[in-house]
């Protein structure tokens, strides 16, 4: 098992490595540089913008260095906790995007949470109780919940929550805490409007995993280690627990590697709908402005955790199933 | 001794049992229906037996008599759709004070009946690859009825568990309760699965089907032990079987089941020896005997006609095909070996020795005879089988094949595309499960036309009427076509899997343990299909089972394969009568003949050590380096002795 980490661990290290060459280059990929953009956007409003600045500038941003000096700079950069530059905001990436990346974590593992609460007992009973009414009933809001586009629903709630609850309409907390430092109340106003986002986002991963679990669910129950754990006399809340679900939770814990990036990158449209200060719109716009590092260190983030999310199902399901963990052993 | 007696409306050979002190279990008159989308079917219909202490009775039946569905009931495990509409099963007081209860007025999951399950009746199921958790250990599920029944803690049941696998002769058992079933093999398994039926120290041990998955050295051992635990523990043992070879090992009194009603039942000698019943004598004339005279024909229960008369010119007999010799050499195998390496996980991979599958085996099989190929599972006969194929490729050695059209024996690894087809053609494979072999989303014409849609035989239409002809030929209607294989039974699904096999007018066929997974009657049903298609046909086959009665019954000449070797070859008939080698000796001696004067003989629980080639005494143990070389000692009779060739 330890070596088997490293392996894991040192590949990963490669992996990423890889993908920085890779990010570098789709995100010079554009002809011009920020520069160039710049300097465009001055001469539309009418500036002349002197030869000399535009070299002092150039020298300055790094960007007159060949292609592989300017890679070495910025992977460096990122190694050391360095994060770059925001070219367009004039504030270090770091400073820039540490707000959005925490609330849009929050947002992100609020909506996870919710999924695995509501699916987990819903996609159990279902099973259970299948061909019954109320499995029909809950399968009928499960694809209602899958068919319905989660823009819409974000309107008709974010409408519902201002007329019941008078909640501030889009955001994720009240305008009076915009830019101020963190507080109890500030807090509290976030968890107020989390809730609408979180139903939104969620709503179709939830029906999506109801019937994931229903279907897993429905192989394993007549299986015939079921049959061998109820003619020993294992209650039935006990033995659907013990036995069926465990086998049934392999392709969700596989999923946790999907999972990681998604929280990060998912759901754009709706946080534009909403306006949610999370990193789906600022990475749209850093790559629209060719804001190299902004771009940059936010891909970065998403292949770090795309690998370390790969990783940790990957131990997760070698510790929960011994087939996994053993098995490269033992056979032959 | 145990009495049975059946409901007053099925035919009732023997009296209404007097109640005595002894009774255990008694079952009266009861009923089991089955709802249905179709209505109701009644699947147990007036069954009533008395199961005494410390007693063996078998419930005897082909799949679909209700016997499981009875046993099911005893542990009142019965799916939802079952419902019992009349009738009692009532157990008498325990061993351990426990008090008598009524197990048809219990509801399904109520305290008393889960009291009950797993404590006072407990089950051996059939399979046991899948009868186990994959996600628990050993110790964890065998443990687990004293941890729900005699409240022991996680540490407590462990220990427990390592003890009851002590019991079922399990090797190292402190090591096993921390294993998972993967890990074990499928006879160490069932070990496994027996602990934990006993774990609860039952009054009533059901044992359902409890060595049908085994091979037949692992059934043996089984068996013995099923016999001395019940003798040890005084428990009564409810054996379900269709195997009349294991209600002969181990049973007393047997009750004959038929479409859930009771036919026949009595002690087991004499219905043996004089089955009343006409269904009795039919099963009993369906199984394939080891000893005495072989018999040309097995008598199925529902005798099968095979329609030859009416072959297309596509399907005439190979013996009117022009330049063909009589008995020419086939297929000819030359060394042949599989090998795999040996593998480390991970990003690197190293490579350690190599596993030998199949090692040095050497082959003639004449034009149209028929050769048996016998081992036990893991032996590698189904890799050699793949290798002739041509599915899989040889580490070394050659398969040769002569289709006897005068062109010669051609590589099979080495041959041209064109010829490769042609090979296909001429070669087809019947496999073990009939289930798992069938797409279950295509019509049965499209299975049995799709061989023919593959080589570009014939127009639509002309491949619709050979696949009818095809039905016709394995005896099935060809107004079945329109089906789906999955309202067929397995008996009707391996005549299927034979008819598409057959499609191509194959020279050769591969029978991988083509009735492993049948009903003895079922079984006796195809292999009589199979024995006709050959002669009709000039059929050459090549036929492999773990069953050594069954060969005996359809082959000519008999090999033996064990760890990847091939140790003993003769005609069928000399090979059960005078085998030389400690391997085949130990296969023989673990058939269980369906003959209640005849026992197992405890000696064969040394079996599976003979099937470790370090074990085999002097002159048969293998050279150093693994080689072994033929030794003749009769007439066409091969026997492998140590030492290079």
């Amino acid at each position: 098992m330890g070596g088997y980490l490293l392996r894991r661990i040192g590949l990963m290290g490669l992996t990423l490595v890889v993908t920085s060459v890779l990010v570098f280059i789709i995100i010079q990929l554009p002809p011009g540089d920020y520069l160039t953009t710049y300097i465009e956007e001055l001469r539309a409003q009418g500036e002349m913008v002197p030869p000399e600045r535009i070299a002092y500038m150039r020298e300055q941003y790094g960007l007159d260095q060949p292609l592989v000096m300017q890679y070495l700079a910025w992977a460096g950069g990122l190694l050391t906790g360095n994060l770059g530059y925001s070219f367009e905001h004039s504030v270090p990436v770091a400073s820039l995007i540490g707000d959005v990346f925490v609330l849009t974590i929050l947002v992100n593992a609020a909506t996870v949470l919710f999924v695995y609460l509501m699916a987990f007992p819903i996609g159990l009973y279902s099973a259970t109780h299948r061909y019954s009414w109320s499995d029909y009933g809950l399968t009928f809001i499960g694809f209602l919940g899958l068919a319905t586009p989660n823009f819409l629903l974000a309107l008709i709630l974010l409408y519902l929550s201002n007329r019941w609850f008078g909640t501030a309409i889009g955001g994720l907390m009240d305008p009076v805490y915009l830019n101020q430092p963190w507080s109890l109340d500030k807090a509290l106003s976030v968890l107020g409007h989390l809730w609408v986002p979180v139903v939104v986002i969620g709503t179709a991963g939830t029906a999506a995993m109801i019937r994931r679990l229903r279907a897993n669910l429905l192989d394993e129950l007549h299986r015939p280690y079921v049959t061998t754990a109820r003619a020993k006399g294992v209650p039935p809340t006990r033995l659907l627990l013990k036995y069926p679900l465990r086998m049934a939770l392999n392709p969700f814990v596989a999923d946790i590697g999907n999972l990681l990036p998604q929280l990060v990158s998912g759901s754009v449209i709706v946080s534009a709908v909403m306006s949610l200060p999370t990193t789906g719109p600022l990475l749209l716009r850093a790559l629209a402005a060719q804001d190299y590092y902004v771009a940059g260190a936010m891909l970065m983030f998403l292949a770090l955790l795309t690998v370390a999310g790969q990783l940790l199902s990957d131990v997760l399901l070698a510790v929960l199933d011994p087939r996994i963990r053993l098995g490269g052993g033992t056979r032959r | 001794m145990t009495q049975a007696a059946t409901a007053p409306r099925a035919a009732a050979p023997t009296p209404e049992a007097p109640s005595g002190h002894d009774d255990l279990l008694r079952v009266r008159d009861l009923a089991i229906d089955f709802r249905l989308p179709t209505g109701r079917l009644r699947a147990v219909d007036g069954v009533g037996f008395t199961l005494r202490r410390g007693a063996c009775l078998a419930l005897v039946g082909e799949s679909g008599s209700g016997k499981s569905t009875i046993a099911q009931c005893i542990q009142g495990i019965l799916p939802h759709t079952a419902e019992v509409v009349g009738g009692r099963v009532s157990l008498a007081a325990g061993r351990h004070g426990e008090p008598s209860v009524e197990i048809t007025t219990l509801g399904r999951d109520s305290r008393s009946m889960l009291a009950l399950r797993g404590n006072r009746v407990a089950t051996i199921f059939q399979e046991p690859m899948t009868a186990l958790s994959p996600l628990h250990t050993i110790g964890d599920q065998v443990g687990e009825p004293l941890r729900l029944h005699a409240g022991l803690s996680r540490r407590q049941a462990r220990a427990a568990a390592a003890d009851l696998l002590d019991r079922v002769r399990f090797p190292d058992p402190a090591r096993a309760v921390t294993m998972y079933p993967f890990e074990l093999s499928g006879g160490l398994r069932q070990r496994a699965v027996i602990a934990m039926a006993l774990a609860g120290e039952p009054d009533v041990l059901i044992a359902d089907e409890p060595t049908t998955a085994l091979d037949v050295t692992t059934q043996a051992e089984i068996l013995a032990l099923i016999e001395s635990l019940r003798r040890d523990a005084a428990m009564a043992v409810l054996l379900i079987t269709h195997d009349l070879g294991v209600v002969a090992q181990l049973a007393e009194h047997m009750v004959v089941l038929h479409r859930g009603r009771v036919l026949e039942a009595g002690p087991v000698r004499p219905l043996f020896r004089a089955p009343g019943h006409a269904y009795l004598r039919a099963l009993m004339g369906a199984v394939p005997r080891l000893h005495g005279a072989v018999r040309a024909r097995l008598t199925p229960l529902r005798d099968i006609r095979v329609d030859t008369t009416r072959l297309g010119p596509g399907h005439r007999a190979d013996a009117a095909a022009p330049g063909r010799r009589d008995d020419h050499p086939m297929l000819t195998l030359d060394g042949l070996e599989k090998s795999y390496p040996l593998r480390h996980g991970g990003l690197f991979r190293r490579e350690g020795g190599r596993v030998h599958a199949v090692r040095g085996v050497s082959l003639d099989l004449r034009a149209g005879s028929c050769l048996g190929l016998v081992g036990e599972s893991g032996c590698g006969k189904t890799t050699l089988m793949r290798m002739i194929a041509g599915v899989l490729q040889p580490s070394a050695g050659r398969v040769l094949f002569d289709a006897g059209d005068g062109a010669g024996a051609a590589d099979v690894a080495t041959m041209d595309r064109a010829r490769l087809t042609r090979y296909r053609r001429e070669v087809q494979y019947v496999f073990q499960d009939p289930f798992s072999s069938l797409n279950p989303r295509m019509t049965v014409r499209e299975i049995v036309s799709e061989p023919l849609l593959i080589h570009r035989l014939g127009d639509a239409r002309r491949r619709t009427d050979t696949a009818a002809e095809l039905l016709r030929l394995v005896g099935l209607d060809a107004r079945m076509m329109g089906r789906y294989p999955h309202s067929f039974s397995g008996g009707q699904r391996q005549r299927l899997c034979i008819a598409r096999a057959l499609a191509l007018n194959p020279r050769l066929l591969l029978c991988d343990e083509p009735v492993s997974a049948l009903d003895v009657s079922v079984q006796a049903q195809v292999l009589n299909l199979l024995a006709d298609l050959r002669r009709a046909l000039g059929l050459t086959m090549l036929f492999v089972s773990h069953n050594l009665a069954v060969v005996r019954h359809v082959a000519d000449h008999i090999v033996v394969m064990c760890a990847g070797r091939l140790v003993e070859k003769a005609p069928a008939g000399t090979l059960v009568t005078d085998a030389r080698h400690p391997y085949t000796r130990a296969l023989l001696a673990a058939v269980p003949e369906p003959d209640p004067d005849w026992h197992l003989d405890p000696a064969t629980m040394a079996a599976t050590r003979a099937s470790d080639p370090d074990g085999w005494p002097a002159p048969y143990r293998p050279a150093a380096s693994g080689a072994t070389r033929w030794s003749a000692v009769g007439a066409d009779h091969l026997v492998a002795v140590g030492g290079e060739m």
